[in-house]
């Protein structure tokens, strides 16, 4: 059996070697990791004195870095992915250590655990429970810190580390490995500050499965033809006292900014559209909105088009665009039913021209079961539009509607607990 | 007035009184909403409006700042005197309790003219979302 075989059994946890190699005479060790935190821990086997070059990236295979800089390091690799960190005591001793978080790359932690630290006060958790920071923490495990540990002797209860912890890390669900629970009182003060809402964001929302894939079947055709670069066979979607609006809020682009110019003369003879141009005169309202004193709104470009053909006839006015619904977590989707039809509310991005950043857009349409021998029944729609409103707006991404898993929230550090 | 300079009017009063009274005096709006008010609040759906003003009992103090809202006429839900329903979608941005953090919102309504009092509406449904 081999030294590596034997320490893989008579270790208590799974292990692979390290890729290791010596690249120079004087021993110095190249180890190549992951970027996970094994980095980190082989970072404190050394001393700072005669620091191996521990990096992830072979370039800087030569630099001498410390524990604090692979730590760093390992940090910056978090970006993307939802990370677990186990800081181990034995890490940092005795030693005040200060981390940086300025670049806040942390956003997708869920859980954090450090076990049997030594912590004595939550200025020490500072750094990491600020506004902005961790914004998904889900689980935080501080077990085993004189910080606790005296904070329970003192009052005999936990009640007051609870509430303690929560106000500084709002989004947690489990502390310890159990689920929070706070008094009425603690809740809401800890609300009033506005970190956290009563509820969380649910995905798209359907009052019934025959809702779903009436919509979803609406919108890929819709979509279909809207992206296909000739969008006359839309006309046929809508009623013949259809409305549609649409709105916008966009900075006017660079490009568009040089030919504005020659836009204002083409408008008329039918030529093509951008999102911030206003409609002509006599169809649209230019206004700057007062809605409350010394607040105008932008000024927004708005015009209102009744009926298929003169809708139509916008549609194909109005730039290429292209929706990729193949990215679900780009766009978020809401139909139910109500007196006035079946309203669809999607909102969501689409490129313009795919050298250029994306627009974030708000539809919102109104359906009603096509009528058997109108003009949208040839096209094989079981639905027909009479309201749709398009609102355009600079890109802000998709964070503002991402679900929180907050539901069945599993500890990874103590298997059992859940929060519900 | 023909419908869409009706819904145009009735939509900016609708819009300067929920904002405020979102922001200042949040039990005003219940007066909105009748048994059957269908609200969606960021895919949560509402089983009444009991429910309803619970969930904005202990949303924290908010601040809205509107940017852009429209409106339709919807000629599917007309009452007995001709008066239309509107469809109305505001977007803009929303900050609550004392996080500076601005959230950008989007929300649709539809407002449903009152059986009764002429120019009065009141809210059918409503769905707001974080974009």
């Amino acid at each position: 059996m081999s030294l590596i075989q034997f320490l893989q059994i008579k270790s208590k946890k799974t292990w692979q070697p390290l890729d290791c190699k010596a690249v120079d005479q004087q021993g110095t060790l190249l180890l190549v990791v992951d970027g996970d935190l094994l980095a980190a821990s082989i970072a404190d086997w050394t001393s700072e004195e005669q620091t191996d070059a521990i990096t992830t990236d072979q370039d800087e295979a030569k630099a001498k870095l410390t524990t604090m800089d692979v730590l760093r390091l390992f940090l910056n690799f978090g970006c993307g992915w939802p990370a677990m960190m186990k800081l181990a005591g034995e890490m940092f001793g005795d030693t005040v250590v200060t981390l940086s978080f300025a670049n806040n790359r942390l956003l997708n932690l869920q859980n954090l655990s450090f076990q049997h630290n030594l912590i004595k006060s939550y200025e020490g958790l500072q750094a990491i429970s600020g506004t902005g920071k961790l914004l998904n923490l889900r689980e935080l495990v501080l077990d085993d810190n004189p910080l606790v540990i005296n904070e329970i002797k003192q009052r005999g209860h936990n009640r007051g580390y609870v509430r303690n912890v929560v106000k500084r890390f709002p989004t947690i669900v489990l502390l310890d490995g159990s689920p929070i629970q706070l008094s009425e009182d603690d809740v809401e003060s800890i609300q009033k500050t506005g970190k956290i809402m009563p509820l969380d964001t649910r995905p798209n929302y359907f009052d019934s499965d025959e809702t779903r894939s009436i919509v979803m079947n609406f919108l890929v055709n819709y979509f279909r033809c809207f992206d296909s670069g000739d969008r006359s066979p839309l006309a046929l979607l809508y009623h013949p006292q259809a409305i549609f609006t649409i709105t916008n809020k966009v900075r006017l682009r660079a490009i568009n900014r040089q030919s504005r110019k020659t836009k204002k003369t083409e408008m008329d003879d039918g030529s093509k559209l951008e999102w911030n141009t206003p409609r002509p005169q006599s169809q649209a309202k230019q206004r700057k909105e007062k809605y409350s004193p010394g607040h105008s709104l932008e000024q927004a470009a708005k015009g209102i088009m009744t009926g298929s053909e003169v809708i139509g006839e916008t549609l194909k006015r109005l730039p290429p665009t292209e929706h990729d619904f193949s990215n679900a977590k780009d766009y978020v989707l809401d139909a139910y039913q109500t007196p006035a039809g079946m309203v669809v509310i999607l909102h969501g991005e689409f490129k313009q021209d795919p050298s250029l950043p994306p627009f974030s857009f708000d539809r919102s349409f109104i359906l009603l079961p096509t009528e058997p021998g109108s003009v949208t029944a040839s096209t094989g729609s079981p639905v027909t539009i009479v309201s749709d409103a398009l609102n355009v707006r600079d890109y802000v991404g998709n964070q503002g509607f991402q679900v929180q898993k907050k539901y069945n929230f599993q500890s990874i550090f103590m298997p059992g607990s859940v929060a519900i | 007035m023909n419908p869409t300079s009706i819904a145009e009017k009735s939509t900016e009063q609708f819009v300067q009184f929920y904002y405020p009274n979102y922001d200042k005096q949040r039990s005003s709006l219940g007066s909105l909403y009748r048994d059957g008010s269908a609200i969606l609040w960021n895919g949560n759906a509402f089983s009444g409006v009991q429910q309803y003003s619970e969930f904005l009992g202990r949303l924290p103090a908010s601040q809205h700042d509107i940017d852009v809202y429209d409106c339709q006429p919807l000629s599917a839900m007309a009452n007995a005197q001709g008066a239309t329903g509107i469809l109305i979608n505001v977007t803009g941005t929303v900050k609550y309790g004392d996080h500076p953090a601005k959230k950008n919102f989007s929300q649709a309504f539809i407002l449903a003219p009152d059986e009764v009092q002429a120019g009065n509406y009141y809210v059918q449904s409503e769905n707001f979302r974080f974009v």
